[in-house]
């Protein structure tokens, strides 16, 4: 658990910061230069600011008429406001000019990368783990991926912004200089330690947030809420909940003491450098007539010279932070890439060979399919039966084409699969996962996996009615326009099992594939529904491949060739009545599922088939 | 106004329990904020005097006291505004969601399923998620008080001033004139622009708001695993990518042009500001240069005259934020103190070791909360005790609700049903739970350890509607070993029962083994393995009524048959309800009730059943075909 959490990125900090300035030069160049003036300007402001004291004494203590004040001021406001309130307007554009950016390189290319990345990859755990990680950059505006860029700006002017100011300490006395450069760097040192610890701590209290989250999600999980209230669950989960929230809270208290002792530092040092500036400033009053408003402008510009610093401390600080989260942002989308293969395929119907295919999950110690060899002949119908985890599904992810068989290879037409394009191979088949779902976009679009506008509409509608959805969509106001869900339109419908298992299959139909994989397709149906659907499925599968996998044994006896897999291997094979008659474990199931119905029944067969 | 501040205090109430000190804590740093520029410009002024007056030990000393009073008012923020940070960082993490999570467990099902009550809540979270939870309140609330005691000191401070300078106060006085044009200048385009980038925000929240909704989706959805094998395989993922960037091209703009119209605003209000300044500065500079004040005092004077706008300002633009997110957050002050509808019953329920309780409905009808379709049409129907019912019927025919109303999850629309002779309701909530043991075909496990997710928190035997017998830790370790062997014994024996015990065995950490990866590194069970530790629980909960709604739809033809073949072991004596499409299952029962479109439609035994040639005898001969041996 540990080592999972801390995957160290392939990328330092200083590279990532190339690699997000890459982004913004290949994004939009311009945005260098509004950088440059938020910089400016930030500068410009703040020591406006510092000097305006000064000025002002200066100004009472030499001015000969009242009006010579007046105008003088109104003078010095007038260029100051000017400042200030572009500095303003830069700032608030400086917020929002990243956004799009963000959205476009950090969210639009995670999806585009994702889009025809090698499934194997993507399903694995330690991918997962990342994808939350780089994800977690992208969340928001101020930290990450954008908040680094936002806290360049505050860097650039700081450092700028202390040079400017040094040069004025040092025509007082570079030994001032000299002090608080070591007051700062110290405090810059602690902060440092304190920095690290306290991230520590928020690390730590990261991992109990998953906790957190996950007993916050509970609570409103109303498919849940009927086994907490029937097993009267909540006692239980309340005081689990106030444990975490116990820790997290002495986490925090820790957390936040080791800020508190780096600040009252800052307290501290602040304190000496005023003592020192007051005191030597005053004697340089008292010995060398030091004009009162320099007195006022040299103390600003020393608290200034601090405030400089401390911001560039905190921010030196925030653009790490920044950087690490970042990194993992470029790790994932380097792991993204898509599988090897460019091969295409003669346009017959599939023949496929498994030739001594086998498939270890990672970090498995025994392989799932072991040595596994099979003929599927063009328009045959395949039944796979077994027990649960007997590795039905797993062959069927290797033969669509998401896993890579660890041993041997897997033939279509004579060419390895491997190098065969995923793109073209997808186009070939179709599958009806057993856990699959539907995007809460417009039926039609779920049917043609194509945005409105790309489909060909009568192709839909005749999907629809092969696969017997087509008297819903015609009792929809919307008809096939109706969207799903009420994720992306109010107005979604939600659809039942039963229908949404029909416009699955009806997808399935429109894209017209050479091989049909169908699993588990009919577990939550009632019998009548169930019947219909298999005769669909019939119909369907008369002049194309097919793989049915099922676990009502009786729905696969119309399928030419039985597959029973036991362990990974194929343990029986034949048709329903020679697998009957050699009394295996396929009879055994297939009795151990027939019995209740057969005693003392009289069939009446001919209303199936 | 009156509202807003009853309200925040309300909202402050929710945090009494957990932060006692919070609102002391608060005062305490307003007070330093408010009160340390004060420190520092009154004694910067008195330095700059004496330095004039060429007096230098006065001068040390003033900077003295200035450097000490100023580090102790920062020491007491510093720690002060430590615990408060430390507190605001959790209260909405832990102590709100704490107090929301418990409300949801005890509220009334039909209620808290309502789309109307989760979208309340949802869309409260999202709003504070992006525009600030309580503990920004908090820090609204922090700044509202020093700004409103700024604002004294300030004009305290300009009292002064006034007094000080009597003698040349005239009425005509230009410069008088000048400060209050730019006073007014300064809150009439503060009010102005404040209104207008008001507009302009709400012009862009609802813009994006779907956008926001939509984008979400659309991430979640992209990246996650779960939909990724049909997104690739059917190249449905451009689709999405292509919706992401109409989006981004739609919003980046909007976005872009709310910040340059809100510069706009705030450099106007700045410039302003500005004016308003320099009016201060001549203002105060003049009163200086004819002597009424000394030079020293102008920056604390002209300091003063700032503080008086930029307090006003605070004090505006931290009281609309606070009652602008307490229109989302007291949603959550709500629904904690929201009063239950109708587990109002207090009635015990008689403890019987016979498991003799007789339940029955009585013209029972119901239509689900916001739907018009009625599910159920007066449904008579009684379950004897020890029977097996079978519940059957198509899908949609209205059996899981009977299970859901018998649950007391809803309430029937019409008519009552009667526990003992008694309407249900009139039972203690908690009580009444402790009849039924149900693995609801939608059943889920807890991301917990398997001892946990049987035992839900309860020792074997121990009545469960105690919250002490659940929540005390302590009190079982008094108990000794002895009842911790019970509890481990009936475990596993309940594992055995559902045919799961093995696969425990085999797990690295056996029944203190997490299950899933939501809550920690668990182990992920298959569906079969899930519904068989549901099955396991139910039994452990050693319930007069067991209820199993589909209970063997994900399990393989063995262990399925392993299941029926011990279901009257598993039953036992008890009475069973029981939800199956598998016809065959059905068997096993004493009778069999037959729905259709929310009515009985037959009712009797198998045989009774298959005799009459209705809807059962065609649902069951449907399946029974299959297996006929040509």
């Amino acid at each position: 658990m540990e080592e999972k959490d801390n995957i160290r990125s392939a990328y330092s900090n200083p590279q990532t910061a190339r690699l997000i300035l890459k982004d913004v030069w290949s994004y939009d160049k311009k945005l260098f230069l509004m950088m440059a003036l938020q910089i400016l300007f930030s500068v410009l402001s703040t020591t406006g600011g510092t000097l305006l004291p000064g000025i002002i004494i200066f100004l009472l203590t030499s001015v000969q008429t009242p009006e010579q004040f007046l105008w003088r001021v109104a003078g010095i406001f007038l260029v100051y406001g000017l400042i200030q309130a572009i500095h303003a307007y830069v700032m608030q554009v400086e917020i929002f000019q990243l956004i799009e950016f963000r959205q476009q390189y950090g969210w639009e290319r995670l999806i585009r990368c994702s889009n025809r990345c090698d499934y194997e990859v993507y399903a694995r755990e330690s991918t997962t783990t990342l994808a939350s990680k780089a994800e977690n950059s992208l969340d928001a505006n101020m930290w990450g991926y954008e908040g680094f860029l936002h806290g360049i700006v505050p860097l650039c002017a700081a450092l700028l912004g202390l040079a400017v100011y040094a040069l004025v300490i040092t025509t007082v006395s570079p030994l001032i200089l000299l002090l608080l450069l070591t007051l700062s760097v110290l405090s810059y040192l602690l902060y440092l330690i304190m920095h690290k610890r306290a991230l520590r701590y928020r690390d730590l209290m990261m991992k109990e947030r998953k906790h957190q989250r996950y007993y916050e999600k509970l609570c409103f999980d109303t498919t849940l809420a009927k086994d907490i209230r029937l097993y009267q669950s909540h006692p239980l989960l309340k005081r689990l909940f106030a444990t975490v929230t116990a820790r997290v809270r002495g986490m925090e208290t820790k957390r936040r003491n080791r800020i508190l002792a780096y600040e009252v530092v800052v307290e501290l040092t602040s304190c000496i450098r005023d003592a020192v500036c007051y005191g030597y400033l005053i004697y340089l009053m008292r010995t060398q007539s030091l004009p009162l408003a320099s007195f006022v402008l040299y103390l600003s510009v020393v608290s200034g010279f601090s405030a400089w610093f401390t911001l560039i401390t905190e921010t030196l600080a925030k653009l790490n932070d920044d950087l690490s989260r970042t990194s993992y942002l470029y790790d994932y989308i380097d792991l993204l890439q898509p599988p090897a293969g460019s091969a295409t395929l003669p346009k017959e119907q599939p023949d496929i060979v498994f030739d001594h295919v086998s498939y270890c999950y990672p970090d498995a110690e025994e392989p799932v399919i072991k040595d596994f060899s099979l003929h599927i002949k063009p328009g045959e119908t395949l039944a796979l039966v077994g027990v649960n985890g007997a590795g039905k599904t797993t062959l069927v992810k290797l033969l669509a084409g998401l896993y890579h068989p660890t041993g041997g290879t897997i033939y279509v037409n004579g060419v390895d699969l491997e190098t065969v394009s995923r793109e073209e191979w997808f186009q070939r088949i179709g599958i009806v996962f057993q856990d699959a779902g539907a995007l809460s976009f417009t039926i039609a679009e779920n049917v043609s996996a194509l945005p409105e506008g790309s489909y060909d509409e009568q192709k839909v509608l005749d999907a629809l009615s092969r696969a017997g959805l087509k008297e819903k969509t015609d009792s929809l106001e919307k008809g096939i326009r109706t969207f799903l869900g009420k994720d992306v339109a109010e107005d979604g419908i939600q659809l039942s099992g039963g229908e949404r298992q029909k416009m699955l299959l009806a997808r399935a139909f429109y894209h017209d594939p050479g091989l049909l994989i169908l699993d588990e397709p009919t577990a939550a149906l009632d019998a009548i529904s169930e019947q219909e659907l298999y005769l669909q499925y019939r119909k369907f599968i008369a002049e194309k491949s097919s793989i049915f996998i099922s676990h009502r044994l009786a729905s696969t006896r119309f399928c030419d060739r039985i597959i029973l897999m036991e362990d990974g291997r194929i343990a029986e094979e034949g048709n329903h009545d020679s697998l009957m008659e050699k009394k295996g474990a396929y009879y055994e199931m297939f009795e151990a599922q027939s019995r209740y119905y057969r005693e003392g029944e009289q069939a009446n067969e001919e209303d199936l088939f | 106004m009156k509202k807003t501040f009853s309200e925040l205090w309300k909202l402050l109430s929710l945090m009494k329990k957990d932060y006692p000190l919070l609102k002391i804590f608060c005062f305490i740093d307003a007070v330093t904020t408010a009160f340390s520029p004060y420190v520092q410009l009154v004694f910067y002024a008195r330095i700059l005097r004496f330095l004039l007056a060429r007096d230098f030990p006065q001068a040390v000393t003033n900077a003295a006291v200035m450097i000490g009073l100023t580090l102790l008012l920062s020491l007491i923020h510093r720690v002060v505004g430590a615990r408060l940070a430390s507190w605001q960082n959790l209260i909405d993490e832990t102590s709100i969601n704490e107090q929301l999570s418990a409300k949801s467990y005890v509220m009334e099902y039909d209620h808290l399923e309502r789309t109307e009550t989760l979208d309340r809540i949802r869309s409260a979270d999202y709003l504070r998620n992006g525009s600030g939870g309580v503990d920004y309140v908090v820090t609204c609330m922090i700044k509202l008080i020093s700004a409103a005691l700024s604002f004294v000191c300030a004009l305290l401070f300009l009292f002064r001033l006034f007094v000080q300078s009597a003698e040349v106060f005239r009425i005509a006085d230009p410069a008088l004139w000048a400060l209050a044009f730019g006073f007014v200048l300064v809150l009439l385009t503060g009010m102005l622009t404040a209104k207008k980038e008001g507009v302009i925000m709400n012009d862009l929240m609802q813009r994006n708001a779907h956008g926001n909704a939509v984008s979400g989706y659309l991430i979640n959805t992209g990246l996650g695993v779960s939909m990724k094998k049909d997104l690739l395989v059917y190249g449905m993922a451009d689709m999405l990518a292509t919706r992401f960037k109409e989006y981004v091209k739609q919003t980046g703009p909007v976005y872009m042009a709310f910040g340059k119209q809100s510069g706009v605003l705030t450099s106007v209000r700045t410039f302003a500001m500005n004016v308003y300044a320099a009016c201060g500065y001549v203002f105060v500079g003049l009163r200086a240069l004819s002597g009424a004040i000394p030079v020293s005092d102008v920056l604390l004077y002209a300091g003063a005259l700032q503080r008086l706008t930029s307090a006003c300002e605070e004090l505006v633009k931290n009281y609309m934020s606070i009652k602008m997110r307490l229109e989302y957050l007291m949603q959550f002050y709500d629904f904690i103190h929201q009063e239950p509808m109708h587990y109002t019953g207090t009635l015990p329920v008689e403890k019987r070791s016979d498991g003799d309780y007789e339940l029955e409905f009585r013209d029972v009808s119901f239509t689900y909360p916001e739907t018009e379709e009625e599910v159920l049409s007066h449904v008579n129907l009684k379950f004897k005790v020890g029977q097996k019912m079978a519940l059957v019927g198509r899908n949609g025919a209205g059996k899981s609700t009977i299970v859901k109303l018998l649950c007391r999850l809803y309430e029937p629309t019409e008519g009552e049903i009667l526990l003992n002779g008694i309407d249900i309701r009139k039972y203690d909530y908690a009580e009444y739970t402790t009849v039924f043991a149900p693995v609801f075909q939608d059943f889920k496990l807890f991301s917990l350890p398997v001892r946990d997710n049987i035992t839900c928190g309860y020792e074997a035997d121990e009545a469960p509607w105690t919250e002490a017998a659940a929540g005390d830790v302590a009190g079982k370790d008094n108990t000794g070993d002895t009842q911790e062997n019970t509890s481990d014994r009936r475990i596993w024996e309940a594992l055995e029962k559902a045919g799961i015990a093995e696969r425990v065995r085999e797990m690295k950490d056996g029944l203190e083994t997490l299950l899933y990866h939501d809550n920690g590194e668990g182990i992920d069970v298959s569906g079969g393995e899930a519904q068989r530790l549901a099955i396991a629980r139910a039994w452990y909960k050693n319930a007069p009524f067991l209820i199993l709604d589909e209970p063997t739809a994900a399990l393989d033809p063995l262990t399925e048959a392993q299941i029926y073949e011990h279901f009257n072991e598993l039953v036992g004596q008890k009475t069973a309800i029981y939800i199956s499409h598998r016809m065959s299952s059905c068997k096993f029962c004493d009778e069999i009730v037959v729905f259709d479109k929310g009515h009985i439609v037959e009712r009797g035994t198998h045989d009774s059943l298959l005799a009459d040639d209705g809807v059962y005898a065609k649902l069951f001969n449907t399946q029974a075909a299959y297996y006929q041996t040509a």
